[in-house]
């Protein structure tokens, strides 16, 4: 059923992607009249961008091979960015709200007046509030003699990077939703079997009142299954499969239903696996996705180098300025070790520009040398070390635009094989009176923990989160699965602490949109690959898992042959 | 506390063959489990499923372009379960801390379509089933704690009415009928005509329709299946007075099918309205605090009775030490003039010639509506009652309400307030300038029309209304001509409000809209002639305070340099 409705997508089934161009003129203007807003005794706009999101988007959600929900439509937004003051001090990088940067909604089809309203309004909102935190961050922000300035004025870009391909038939979309939740139907014991997807092309455009006219392709469709199950002492185990593509028509729907089902079966199993019990402190091997997720989250955040912003100190307490920027020059990585980023290496993968959100022109970037930091991912805001932007400007629409990974490699200076890297990771664990080493090979997604619970949607994690499941490797080759088990005291010193490097995995994950681990739907965010060595820690401290395990279900799960029809 | 407003967002559903049955199975195994264990802790005394299928139409236009259009299909499951008995049950208000320790519930939604439906549908069934009755066994040893530490309870009435037989019913629910591509248009030109006001800033005609079908089943045996559409089409328009005020203007007309909705010539001249009343609203002088005489038009009226009395009339507000319980101890006395009745009659679909939205076949908890006497000839005569008796009024008149993810109760559908010796309008108008000069004031108020309302109901905030006034009207009793003037709600208490009612007009006008509360949104109507009354309250409305755009509004701005006037 699917092979057919892939032929049905590319033989013609698909809409008209919108045609931006007369928006773009119109939004021109109002960038024009921009310039002119001014307020009694307070700073003139000195640069206004606009960001036009002209989309298709396709959303469907499955479970057990049952559609729950589907969406389709057109949409347009607007996102609008307004600094007031100069390059040397405006207001940005300020915390709080309201600060110039905001977003709006342009419709289904908009016309160019309609357009044009909707940035006039957004546009005057928005340099009001600028105009303010201007003045609240020139109160509060004592910045040192030395500040690099707010801002870096480059003069016009302008490029076309086309358009994205015209979007899949909604019926596409839902019938690979439901087809890949479909491998749930063996598993109806899970206590949550979930299919995602979402599919959204067209183009995206930024405009600024330096000249700048990028047009930028928007291509993604990511397929996300989740499951839960819950253990017989209470305790909740989840797992999750990320696809994301450029070109739907890669996906292979069936390999797809099998890795879905391969994994519901292994956390089915892994629910009657014994807990993990005692302390463990020893070296431990990160394989497959757990080597990726063990670079995501200690490596990245490291590579990051846009300053953080000035926490404004509100009634609420402080907000903004919790995050630490990257620093160069720092060791992240062993001797040896190397990182490249480079956002144009594969343009086939949904994660690949040619021009950052600024409108900046997109360049590889090799931030690690020798396992020290020598470069970082920049936007436009400048740094005391006076890197400039190369290119790895990201953000949500209304939203600061923070330097990101996309395509990133991390190589080591030696690879050895799997059965090498085994036998080393079995040699240290004997030096600390161990029989046994300890193998993770999924971490679980902090956020999706907690996908279908009253608690919400919510990615917040320090240091790393819990493995899906720990194994333990014998000399003899033996392996025995555990659960429940939990790192502990985990920082970013772990990555100086890698042993060992074997064979390469390459992994997709979802960064969110604004550097910060929240709020962000199971398909939302930005397309990111990682490829990364299976690697071995020298020593990691991993405990049992104490949370306030859930309730047991007290009645019998529905079985698959039940007829209940009349 | 509750509000009540005109607008809602719907998505929606349609009748599917043996789903009834299929929620009936599955009940009766999970009970046969529970019954299995041999504790009667463990065996609910009542469970009742319901999956609300909708499906919904939304579309929306401004400036000639349309900003939404939507048609979606969502289906949610509730699942209502009680342990220990009927007199007391695992539903019982808890007191103390406890009280904080509530209904753990949220929305579930199910599939509705593909090969896996039934499997599917089965799995969330058994996950809600498996958590209500987990969440009913912790709060039954609660309630049973509640009983023995506190004091007795000033309500004695039991948790739960039994029914026996539960009804079987089987409705067909009218498809929805939307032709969208029209509708687009008419709504793209239509917004054209809001937009063409230099001071109008933001603007939109929008249509919201959808189609709800419930399917409801219970340990009972109670098997029904039914449902109604709701269309609406709207148009409003905002503008920023000189003073940072950002008024709106707002109007909808609520039908069941869409030869009920005004075509396109008919929302043109809405729109023309609108756009006149906030261009005069713009202009506007800002009133100041007021209490003096007061004539609420019609929809104000209905939408003062729903607000004041109604939502003091929902028997559950009567049954918790929480509330206010306004009109508990007011049964049987006077609380009105002797002219005014008010029913609540979800049974009625229309009113004269206006489709009502507050009409249903039975509610939520599998009961057929009725209507309710809650004042005859001014005198408190009754509740609102779900399944959850008040001691006076063992049985429910079908009013227990709620929106998926809400445990349901007693709530209104077409609140009606008639007046058995209305006068005319003129003479109404006559009236309350009388009682201006009698009680010594230069000026007094008519509200024409509201935005909604809400009411607090509870013992520790003030047992206070607050019927939010879009349009007042300053009526000066030297013969000045009529001003129109923005920034005052009308606020009171109720045994008050209620006594100072003088008299009642003849013209019946229907306020259509949605009812938020603690069981979530419902849609409710209510009516009412225009009421005079002698001493009423206004306070100060919320006041925005941007300057108004600093740019003249495209298409209005010339070579585009000019400062706004």
């Amino acid at each position: 059923m699917i092979t057919a409705l892939v032929l049905a997508w590319l033989h013609g089934a698909a809409l008209a992607a919108p045609d931006a161009a007369p928006l773009v003129e119109a939004l021109s203007e109002e960038l024009d009249r921009a310039l002119t807003l001014s307020l009694p005794g307070g700073p003139s706009p000195y640069h206004v961008r606009y960001h036009l999101h002209a989309v298709e988007q396709v959303t469907a959600e499955a479970a057990f091979g049952a559609l729950r929900e589907v969406h389709a439509t057109p949409r347009h937004s607007l996102g609008v960015e307004v600094r007031v003051g100069s390059p040397a001090f405006d207001n940005t990088g300020f915390g709080g709200w309201r600060n110039g940067f905001t977003a709006g909604h342009l419709g289904v089809d908009p016309t160019p007046h309609a357009v044009r309203l909707v940035a006039w309004r957004l546009t005057d909102a928005a340099y009001k509030d600028a105009v303010e935190q201007y003045a609240r961050k020139r109160a509060q922000a004592s910045l040192p003699p030395d500040h690099p300035g707010d801002y870096t004025l480059t003069g016009p870009v302008v490029a076309d990077d086309g358009a994205g391909p015209p979007v899949a038939d909604r019926a596409f979309v839902e019938a690979l939703a439901v087809a890949v939740s479909a491998a749930f139907l063996d598993h109806p014991g899970l206590d949550l079997g979930e299919v995602h997807v979402g599919h959204e092309v067209g183009e995206a455009w930024v405009l600024d009142t330096e000249g700048t006219r990028v047009r930028r392709p928007v291509a993604e469709t990511s397929v996300r299954a989740v499951a839960h199950v819950v253990a017989p002492d209470g305790q909740r185990l989840t797992d999750e499969r990320l696809w994301t593509v450029r070109d739907p028509a890669r996906l292979d729907v069936h390999a797809l239903k099998a890795e879905a089902a391969a994994m519901a079966a292994d956390l089915v199993a892994l629910a009657g696996a014994p807990a993990f019990d005692g302390e463990y402190v020893g070296p431990v091997l990160f394989e497959d996705a757990a080597a990726a997720a063990l670079f995501r989250r200690l490596l990245l955040p490291q590579l990051e180098g846009t300053p953080p912003e000035i926490p404004f100190d509100s009634f609420l307490g402080e907000i903004g300025g919790a995050k630490e920027g990257g620093r160069l020059h720092r060791r992240v990585l062993p001797p040896g070790w190397r990182v490249v980023d480079d956002p144009t290496a594969d343009p086939e993968h949904p994660g690949s520009f040619r021009h950052d959100v600024e409108g900046t022109p997109a360049r590889a970037v090799v931030a690690v040398e020798d396992g020290i930091v020598r470069d970082l991912f920049t936007s436009r805001v400048p740094r005391r070390d006076g890197i400039g932007s190369n290119g790895h400007a990201r953000a949500a629409l209304g939203g600061r635009a923070v330097g990101g990974s996309s395509l990133t490699t991390v190589m080591a200076p030696r690879v050895r094989s799997e059965r090498a890297l085994r036998r080393r990771a079995l040699a240290l664990a004997a030096d600390y009176g161990l029989d046994h080493v300890l193998v993770v090979r999924r971490l679980q997604h902090p956020a999706l923990r907690w996908l279908g619970d009253p608690a919400g949607y919510h990615e917040d994690v320090e240091g790393l989160p819990p493995p899906v499941a720990v194994v333990r490797l014998y000399r003899d080759g033996r392996e025995e699965v555990l659960r429940g088990a939990r790192f502990a005291h985990v920082d970013r010193w772990v990555l100086r602490d890698l042993v060992a490097a074997g064979e390469s995995v390459t992994v997709d994950h979802l960064a969110p949109w604004n550097g910060d681990e929240t709020g962000l739907g199971p398909t939302e965010g930005v397309p990111c690959r990682l490829t990364v060595p299976t690697v071995l820690v020298g020593e990691l401290e991993v405990l049992p898992d104490r949370s306030d395990p859930g309730a047991v279900p007290r009645l019998p799960p529905p079985t698959r042959s039940t007829e209940v029809r009349p | 506390m509750t509000v009540l407003v005109t607008w809602w967002i719907g998505l929606a559903t349609a009748a599917e063959p043996g789903l009834d049955a299929l929620l009936a199975a599955e009940l009766q195994r999970a009970m046969t489990a529970w019954e299995a264990s041999g504790d009667p802790d463990d065996v609910p005394h009542h469970v009742a499923v319901a999956v609300t299928d909708r499906e919904g139409v939304r579309l929306a236009a401004s400036a000639g372009a349309l900003t939404e259009r939507t048609t979606g299909r969502r289906r949610w499951l509730d699942v209502d379960l009680r342990l220990g008995t009927p007199e007391l049950d695992s539903t019982h208000p808890l007191r103390g801390m406890s009280a904080f320790d509530d209904d753990t519930r949220v929305e579930v939604r199910v599939p509705w379509a593909g090969d896996g439906t039934d499997l599917a549908l089965r799995h969330a069934l058994w996950r809600e089933l498996d958590r209500a009755w987990r969440d009913a066994r912790e709060r039954l040893v609660l309630v049973r704690v509640d009983q023995a530490v506190r004091v007795e309870e000033e309500d004695p009435a039991p948790d739960f009415e039994p029914r026996g037989a539960g009804v079987i019913d089987r409705r067909e629910v009218p498809a929805l009928a939307i032709d969208v591509d029209a509708w687009a248009d008419t709504l793209r030109e239509v917004s054209t005509v809001l937009d063409a006001s230099p001071v109008v800033v933001q603007a939109e005609a929008r249509l919201d329709a959808s189609r709800e079908v419930v399917t409801y089943v219970d340990s009972e045996g109670a098997r029904l299946v039914h449902g109604r559409v709701l269309l609406r089409v709207s148009v409003g328009a905002e503008a920023v007075a000189d003073d940072g005020d950002r008024v709106t203007v707002h109007r909808a007309v609520d039908a069941r099918t869409s030869d009920g909705l005004p075509d396109a010539a008919g929302l043109r001249a809405l729109a023309r309205e609108v756009v006149a009343e906030v261009e005069a609203l713009r202009r506007a002088p800002r009133a100041t605090p007021y209490t003096g005489p007061v004539l609420l038009s019609g929809k104000a009226a209905a939408v003062f009775f729903h607000e004041v009395l109604g939502h003091r009339a929902e028997g559950h507000r009567n049954k918790s030490e929480d509330e206010g319980k306004t009109f508990l101890d007011h049964l049987g006395r006077p609380v009105l003039p002797p002219f005014v009745d008010v029913v609540d009659d979800p049974t009625l679909e229309r009113l004269d010639d206006v489709d009502l939205r507050g009409w249903y076949a039975y509610d939520d908890e599998g009961v057929p509506a009725e209507p309710a006497v809650l004042v005859e000839k001014g005198v408190f005569r009754g509740f609102l009652t779900s399944r959850s008796p008040l001691a006076a009024f063992p049985r429910s008149n079908g009013h227990g309400r709620r929106s998926p993810g809400h445990p349901p109760v007693a709530r209104m559908g077409n609140t009606l307030v008639r007046v058995t010796d209305p006068v005319d309008d003129g003479r109404l108008r006559a009236m309350l300038l009388d009682e201006v000069r009698a009680q010594g004031l230069s000026y007094g108020y008519v509200v024409e029309e509201i935005d909604g309302g809400f009411t607090l109901t509870g013992r520790v905030v003030p047992n206070a209304f607050n019927v939010r006034a879009s349009r007042t009207v300053r009526v000066w009793a030297d013969g000045r001509p009529d001003e129109l003037v923005r920034g005052i709600d009308l606020v009171g208490t109720p045994l008050v409000a209620f006594r100072s009612l003088v008299a009642g007009g003849r013209q019946v006008e229907v306020f259509n809209g949605t009812c938020g509360a603690e069981s979530g949104w419902v849609p409710v109507s209510a009516a009412a002639p225009p009421l005079l009354f002698r001493r009423l309250e206004f306070q100060l409305k919320e006041k925005a305070s941007d300057r108004p755009p600093l740019l003249l509004k495209p298409g209005h701005d010339g070579d585009g340099t000019a400062e706004a006037p």
